[in-house]
């Protein structure tokens, strides 16, 4: 299905999709290359969206709809771009498919219940265990398990992982370790570029206690606690003794407007703090939200929704960073030391649980654009305006609805390059 | 029409062992006669595929229906050309959420056979909507954002028509003295790129630029959309006064139905028809015909009288950020009051007294700016003193780059403070405020105020639009006033098909977001045409074929559809009864629902196909103890949110008959009646939250639901029922845990009542 | 702080901060991260940050009254904490350095040490002195034995120094009214009204000031702790060892140790000891100043001349020494006359110098103490607001 008219879309989180599903609706081809084992990316793992407390599910499910209805769609997911050459108008793309090890007829994790391995849950940041054979989470697309080979190949030979392997031939699943990956070449005429990005390793902030404190936690890892997915089928406990939390401490820019770490601005994190603290209060009304901050960046729109947050008399907002957070060995519960700014006092209090608000780093940063040479900027955003288009949180910190606005930009630059000017 | 059915019942995935396939196919084959029914596990296996292909080809098969696993998997393998498909949903819905063996499961599946075979036979055949023709786009407003939309359609091979107001291109961009780069290293300001982009428009032969005009009318539909434009004049101030009176009128007809809480209201005046535009038009104008449009209107500065407490008014040298780039244009920046060369600026972030979100407006940009004029001040006086006071300093992303670059400038004084006065001091202004880094209260003299005062949508409150439309002039607005979409997830929706909004009059913005946000209305706009002029409609079911019919000779013009359609997708014709627009409608089918006589049918989607649905269930009589109750569901949220349940193997009671519609709001209160007539003794509906933060993919489908289902209460105490056998939920996607729940009290409430008289009539 | 106040920022003065090396003082952002980290800074009203705005604002007045820069003993952790890079640290050092010239008498000389471009001024008057006495000793002859009487006339150097250090514990005492003056009356942390006295505030400092106990808590230069620790107790037994040699002469009319006076053995003990626990603890300091500058921030001009001035001292005295045990009479003399140069350097800048920190940093304490400053709030479990949604956030 490649060749000229093609357009190949590199990332299948919210932003991959839309400029895939956009494109397509306006009658290109797309070929949409996903690393994980299903797409969704960093959204699927929210508990809900600012500043409607909507669950992302919602609009992934309407988007998936549009993929799964759309012929000129193709999607590769566990699959991975090894190599781009060419220009604008004309590249080859070189793509690495993994094998999923197992072979399946939509079969979900239930019918894999009795699989005698079990490993850490990546999708829950690894704050429970599933299966090594899985569907990644309830609204997977593509709706397929996939094993983790490692795990299973340290079982092989057992008598229970025989029975395992017994039971699943007759559900129809066929498990299958010495599967290869494949390796195939594309013909394109756009790349957009939208591999989104990755928390900030809070262990590198040796302050804040990450790592070091049991109930200290990031953000992202708090939309899981939140979700009726997580590892606590949305009860906000604490990880060191399941105690419901009934207060709790936001701690921003942790790691962001930071020479040490990332200089910039995340831009979302003050809202995502914001919304956990009414997920907070929708769970446990007793509870109290205190966030600590430099400035509070509820730009645009989002005043709205601020202004709505802090109505709530138990969702507390305090200017001053949080610079230490120390552990009580005996009740775990967390103390953090900062300056409350407006009143010039130094503050050491005690919450049950602290949620750092960790920043977004690109993706790019880390992993650049195979084979061409492309524009970034210092902290490792894309610059590039000709050829590769970047999409979402690969070009600058953004929320979800600016990166779609974003990604449906990208889908016409790419349009654009598939027409020829 | 007669249909030649063929069912494939899947007897993988446990269906075989937790059903007796047997006589599921019998229900088929003896009480529906289909031509061909088969029981195979996994028909997604190629051969098995093959096997419905032959049956399609030798049986000359019409429609095909699989009976297995939900329709949300598989759906690329079960498309055959040409034939209708169907997909019963026996896993999710019957196996993995009911218990095996079981007679009343049996009985679940089999009645999902009665109902889906039914709903396959009550497929109509009818070719899509093939007139709308013009892939032009209407670009309206001549500023950044416009400029650019109208250069990436025109660079994507689209004909553009591009309108500005102002006799010159360039809005904004021409006005102001700098803009940032948005390119590292970010901490520098430019002259804007506009003129290059003006040229470029110029220069290019798909763009045709009426400069000096406005838009008088937009009729016609998406595809087909008629425009006037008019010479700029006075008669746009008509225009704005008639249709604010119009608006006002609306809205206190709202307001007193909000009494009778009910929401959709009939437009207070007959709004304009297609007549008026084929009405002669005796002014200069022009008239073109675009398939879709591109609303950047842009934005106009917001009022300042409400910061007369800070001096705004009284004194000459207290000015509005727009004012300062004024300015700074000029070259030396010069007090207004005196033409004294102003060596200290105290530069605001202030709350606005008369808004009910003071800083809603500026909130994305003002910090922005003020770090931007800090800069003119600076550069034209090395010791000049620029203070720059803030609530939040937001500088979003690697605009705080920018922010450090004016730090480091020992003439920018920064502190968080709120302004609280602004007096005449001896050598110029006093400024009073509280809360400041330096201590509660501040005193300070400048030669200037700068107040970051922010943008307000053109569209507010003016006539741009102007459309001819039967719902009003107006695009529908967010409950914050800007023409944004109310979707996350979807940023380009509108209620207005085929006109898309980019830059300031959806949010506040920079010119960079401008300029992305425009490349994208711009895709969205040409998507439109694209998909319209294929006869399919444009998000959420994009590419769907179907539109409405109606059987006009039973209407009672009681303009219900007219009214309760959330795109205004309906006109009227002069006798009172719907004109519709087929490429305006979104196929939510809401209209469908609000008919009293049920003449609104699509061709796989009409009131006769779901009320014989509810009339195919087997009710067993009330001497059996087996309750029925009917549960509708949105297919976009609550469909999946069941298959989510059977996924994770939630049981819930087996008495209830699912039936999936496009949008609650397609319920049509006839199908209550079927339903309570044969017998059935609940009837649930679950939909997506509504409200202001509503889910409803078709804006007020389920709370139109809910409204209706309110008013069907009294029906219900005429035929001695009671009013508790109707409920109505809220669900969103990922409470699929509830299900088990809703349905279980719901069974449990009905379990209360005697079984519903009517069964066996 | 409830009392209004009028800002009118010195764009000058905060021009001449940074040019006393606060160079980044206009980087802070004001997060707290620096009042925080500092671990001995007071609970109430904490130090650096609102030091720092006052610094980007030019709020002379409010800085040059500040004791709080003298409670900083520079061992900036606040520096490598801050997310800017503002070097909090090097910001206090500044105003440090602008508030002894500010409040020095006669502030001729205070702006003399203050410029580097007056060095060899600066450093000339001593020289220029010590080679005035030499002259009128009937100049350069090495008589041996070494005895330095015979160099130079004792009386004239007793006369010479004797004034010289009461010019300085004058100047430094007035300069220290000053500055007391202004504390109490500026009062610029508005801290409370009632106090306890002078004196007794004062033996509460000297408490923690002579075993150095606040000066442990630094984490990120805390090796400074023991090297300051050395230096202050060098210089000390020095001075004793002095002012006893200058007693037995004056006063007793016996012999000198270097004559074999009584007790000479436990009053060179005493001397070398502290010589070489000076030098010693001032050779840390160098090589930390030059090996780790992000730990001991940057050292300013103003830094440099008070090392050159007090390390010249210690170590041309303990050259001396060495030169007179081995024999060396020439290298002896020689190396005593520069001795002279730099104690008399020492004594008469003293009051303008960073030599000065000695006094002011004494009284800050002391005001410290006597204002309450130093109180530990208390860790607040389960913390509610005063209010349902306090003020502090209403925008």
């Amino acid at each position: 299905m490649a060749g000229n008219k093609t357009v190949l879309v590199v990332g299948g989180g919210i932003s991959g999709i839309t400029a895939a599903v956009e494109a397509a609706e306006a009658g290109c081809k797309v070929i949409l290359v996903e690393r994980l084992p299903y797409l969704g990316g960093r959204v699927a793992r929210m508990n809900r969206y600012f500043p409607k407390l909507c669950p992302p599910t919602c609009g992934l499910e309407i988007n998936f709809r549009r993929i799964r209805r759309n012929p000129d769609i193709a999607v590769y997911t566990l699959a991975e771009v090894e190599n781009i050459n060419g220009n604008p108008g004309n590249y080859t793309a070189t793509i690495r498919i993994s094998p999923r090890y197992v072979e399946d007829r939509t079969a979900t994790s239930r019918c894999v219940d009795d699989c005698p391995v079990e490993i850490p849950n990546d999708f829950n940041y690894g704050m429970d265990k599933v299966k090594a054979v899985n569907l990644p989470y309830e609204m997977a697309y593509p709706m397929n398990l996939v094993a983790n080979r490692e795990a299973l190949k340290k079982a092989e030979g057992s008598p229970e992982y025989s029975a395992f392997i017994e039971s699943c031939s007759n559900k129809g699943i066929r498990i299958d370790l010495d599967a290869k990956p494949e390796t195939f070449n594309v013909e394109v005429s756009s790349v957009v570029w939208a591999t989104g990005w990755r928390p900030y390793d809070a262990t590198k902030l040796d302050k804040l206690g990450f790592g070091k404190c049991a109930n200290v936690i990031t953000n992202v890892m708090m939309e899981r606690l939140a979700a009726t997915g997580g590892p606590t089928k949305g009860e906000i406990v604490r990880p060191s003794d399941g105690k419901k939390v009934n207060n709790l401490a936001f701690v921003q820019c942790a790691g962001s407007r930071d020479r040490n770490h990332l200089p910039y601005c995340s831009s979302i994190c003050c809202l995502a703090s914001l919304k956990q603290a009414t997920y907070l209060r929708d769970y446990n009304p007793d509870a109290q939200a205190h966030i600590f901050y430099i400035d509070l960046r509820a730009y645009g729109r989002f005043e709205f929704f601020y202004d709505k947050v802090r109505q709530d008399d138990k969702i507390l907002l305090t200017k001053g960073k949080i610079v230490n957070i120390t552990e009580d060995p005996v009740t775990k519960d967390v103390i953090l030391e900062g300056e409350d700014i407006l009143s010039g006092k130094k503050i050491r209090r005690t919450f049950d649980m602290a949620v750092l608000a960790t920043g977004m780093q690109p993706n790019t940063s880390v992993e650049k654009v195979p084979g061409l040479s492309v524009g970034y900027d210092e902290f490792g955003f894309m610059t590039s305006e000709q050829g590769i288009h970047p999409a979402g949180v690969s070009k600058r910190p953004m929320d979800v609805g600016t990166c779609l606005q974003d990604a449906t930009g990208a889908a016409l630059k790419a349009f654009q390059d598939t027409v020829g000017r | 029409m007669d249909h030649k059915i063929g069912v494939y019942i899947d007897t993988g995935y446990g269906i075989k062992d937790a059903l007796d396939i047997d006589a599921l196919s019998a229900v088929a084959t003896d009480e529906f006669k289909v031509v061909v029914c088969r029981a195979e596990p996994y028909w997604t296996d190629p051969d098995k595929l093959a096997i419905i292909r032959n049956d399609i080809a030798n049986e000359g098969l019409t429609a095909v229906i699989i009976a297995g696993p939900s329709p949300r998997v598989f759906q690329k393998e079960f498309t055959f050309d040409g034939v209708i498909t169907e997909r019963l949903n026996l896993r999710e819905h019957v196996v993995w959420s009911h218990p095996a063996n079981n007679e009343d499961t049996q009985m679940l599946a089999e009645d999902y056979m009665r109902m889906w075979i039914t709903k396959t036979s009550k497929y109509e055949d009818r070719p899509p909507f093939m007139e709308a023709v013009d892939k032009g786009i209407l670009v309206i407003g001549g500023g950044m954002t416009g400029i650019t939309s109208a250069l990436e359609a025109a660079a994507a091979g689209y004909q553009v028509t591009l309108v500005e107001k102002e006799p010159q291109l360039g809005g904004w961009a021409n006005k102001f003295h700098k803009v940032f780069t948005g390119k590292p290293p970010y901490d520098e300001v430019t002259d804007s790129p506009i003129q290059e982009k003006i040229a470029a428009v110029n220069a290019s032969d798909k763009i045709k630029v009426y400069t000096g005009q406005r838009v008088y009318s937009i009729s016609g539909a998406p595809g087909m959309f008629d425009v006037v434009t008019r010479p700029d004049g006075p008669w746009i101030d008509d225009l704005d006064k008639e249709q604010n009176e119009w608006l006002a009128a609306k809205k206190a007809k709202e307001a007193g139905e909000e009494e009778e809480a009910k929401p959709a209201a009939p437009a207070p005046e007959e709004a304009a028809a297609e007549e008026e535009v084929t009405e002669a038009i005796e002014f200069e104008h022009e008239k073109v015909r675009v398939g879709a449009v591109v609303l950047a209107a842009g934005w106009r500065p917001e009022d300042a009288a409400g910061y007369s407490h800070l001096g705004y008014g009284n004194y000459p040298d207290v000015i509005t950020s727009v004012q300062m780039e004024e300015l700074a244009a000029k070259g030396q920046i010069l007090r207004p009051s005196d033409g004294k060369a102003v060596t200290s600026i105290a530069f605001i972030d202030a709350a606005n007294q008369e808004a009910e979100h003071p800083l809603l407006y500026c909130s994305s940009v003002a910090c922005l700016v003020t770090l931007k004029q800090a800069q003119y001040l600076r550069k034209t006086n090395p010791d000049g003193k620029a203070y720059i006071f803030y609530e939040n300093m937001r500088t979003p992303g690697q605009y705080e780059l920018f922010y450090q670059a004016m730090q480091d400038d020992p003439g920018v004084f920064l502190s968080k403070g709120t302004a609280v006065g602004v007096s005449n001091g001896s050598s110029g202004l006093n400024v009073e405020l509280k809360d400041t880094l330096l201590g509660e209260k501040l005193k300070l003299n400048v030669d200037l105020v700068v107040l970051s005062t922010g943008m307000v949508p053109a569209t507010k409150d003016a006539a741009i639009l102007n459309l001819k439309y039967r719902q009003g002039p107006f695009l529908p607005e967010n409950p914050y006033g800007f023409n944004d979409s109310h979707f996350i997830c979807f940023p380009y929706e509108t209620q207005r098909t085929g006109i898309y909004t980019a830059g300031c009059v959806r949010q506040p913005m920079d010119f960079q977001s401008c300029e992305t946000d425009a490349v994208g209305a711009a895709l969205k706009a040409i998507q439109c045409v694209e998909l319209v002029t294929q006869g399919k409609a444009v998000h959420p079911r994009a590419g769907d074929e179907s539109f409405p019919e109606i059987f006009l000779t039973r209407c009672t013009q009681c303009k219900r559809c007219t009214e309760e359609c959330p795109f205004g997708a309906y006109d009227e014709k002069p006798n009172g009864t719907p004109l519709p627009n087929p490429t305006r409608c979104r196929r939510c089918a809401i209209c469908m629902g609000s008919c009293p006589e049920r003449i609104i049918s699509f061709r796989d989607h009409s009131v006769d196909m779901i009320g014989s649905m509810v009339k195919s269930i087997n009710v067993p009589d009330e001497y059996a103890e087996k309750p029925r109750a009917v549960v509708f569901i949105c297919e976009n949220d609550s469909y999946p949110a069941v298959d989510m349940a059977g996924i994770n193997r939630l049981e819930y009671s087996p008495y209830v008959r699912f039936i999936p519609l496009r949008c609650l709001g397609n319920i049509n209160m006839v199908w209550i009646a079927d339903a309570l007539s044969k017998g059935i003794d609940g009837i649930m509906l679950i939909g997506c939250k509504y409200g202001d933060d509503y889910q409803c993919h078709f804006i007020k489908g389920s709370e139109l639901a809910e409204y209706r289902m309110g008013k069907i209460s009294e029906t219900l105490q005429r035929l001695v029922l009671e009013s508790e056998r109707i409920a109505v939920h809220q669900l969103a996607i990922s409470e699929f845990h509830m299900i088990p729940k809703l349905v279980d009290d719901f069974m449990e409430t009905l379990a209360g009542f005697d079984p519903n008289p009517y069964k066996g009539f | 702080m409830a009392n209004e106040f009028v800002a009118e920022p010195d764009l000058q003065f905060t021009k001449d901060l940074i040019a006393a090396g606060a160079g980044d003082v206009k980087k802070c952002y004001q997060c707290a991260t620096c009042s925080v980290a500092c671990p001995i800074s007071p609970d109430n009203n904490p130090y650096p940050r609102k030091e720092m705005i006052w610094a980007q604002w030019g709020l002379k007045k409010k800085l040059l009254n500040d004791p709080d820069v003298w409670l900083c003993h520079q061992c900036n952790d606040c520096s490598t904490q801050c997310p800017r890079g503002a070097y909090p640290g090097d910001v206090l050092k500044a105003i440090r350095k602008m508030n002894i010239q500010e409040n020095s008498w006669p502030s001729v000389l205070g702006n003399l040490v203050g410029q580097p471009s007056l060095f060899v001024l600066t450093m000339g008057i001593p020289v220029v002195v010590v080679l005035l006495l030499l002259v009128m000793n009937n100049g350069f002859t090495f008589p041996k034995p070494v005895h330095y009487g015979q160099f130079i006339d004792y009386v004239h150097i007793q006369v010479v120094y004797t004034l010289a250090l009461i010019f300085a514990v004058v100047s430094l005492v007035l300069s220290l009214r000053s500055f007391w003056g202004n504390l109490e009356s500026n009062n610029p942390l508005e801290v409370g009204t009632q106090r306890k006295g002078f004196v007794p505030s004062l033996i509460e400092a000297l408490k923690v000031i002579l075993p150095h106990s606040t000066f442990k808590d630094c984490e990120a230069n805390n090796i400074r702790y023991a090297a300051h620790l050395l230096v202050f107790w060098g210089m000390t037994g020095l001075f004793v060892t002095t002012a006893i040699v200058a007693f037995n002469i004056d006063i007793l009319h016996i012999a000198p140790p270097s004559r074999g006076g009584p007790g000479t053995i436990p009053i060179k003990l005493l001397g070398n000891v502290s010589a070489v626990a000076f030098v010693l603890g001032l050779g840390i300091m160098l090589v930390r100043r030059l090996t780790a500058p992000e730990q001991t921030g940057n050292s300013s001009y103003f830094d440099w001349l008070f090392l050159f001035m007090i390390f010249g001292t210690g170590v041309t005295g303990l050259l001396t020494e060495l030169c007179r045990w081995a024999g060396s009479a020439p290298g002896a003399y020689v190396l005593y006359a520069i001795h002279l140069m730099f104690v008399l350097s020492l004594l008469l800048y003293l009051p303008f110098s960073k030599f000065a920190h000695l006094g002011y940093r004494t009284v800050a304490i002391a005001w410290a103490k006597s204002a309450g400053r130093d109180v530990t709030l208390p860790t607040v479990p389960n913390y509610v607001p005063p209010t349902p949604a306090q003020g502090e956030e209403a925008s």
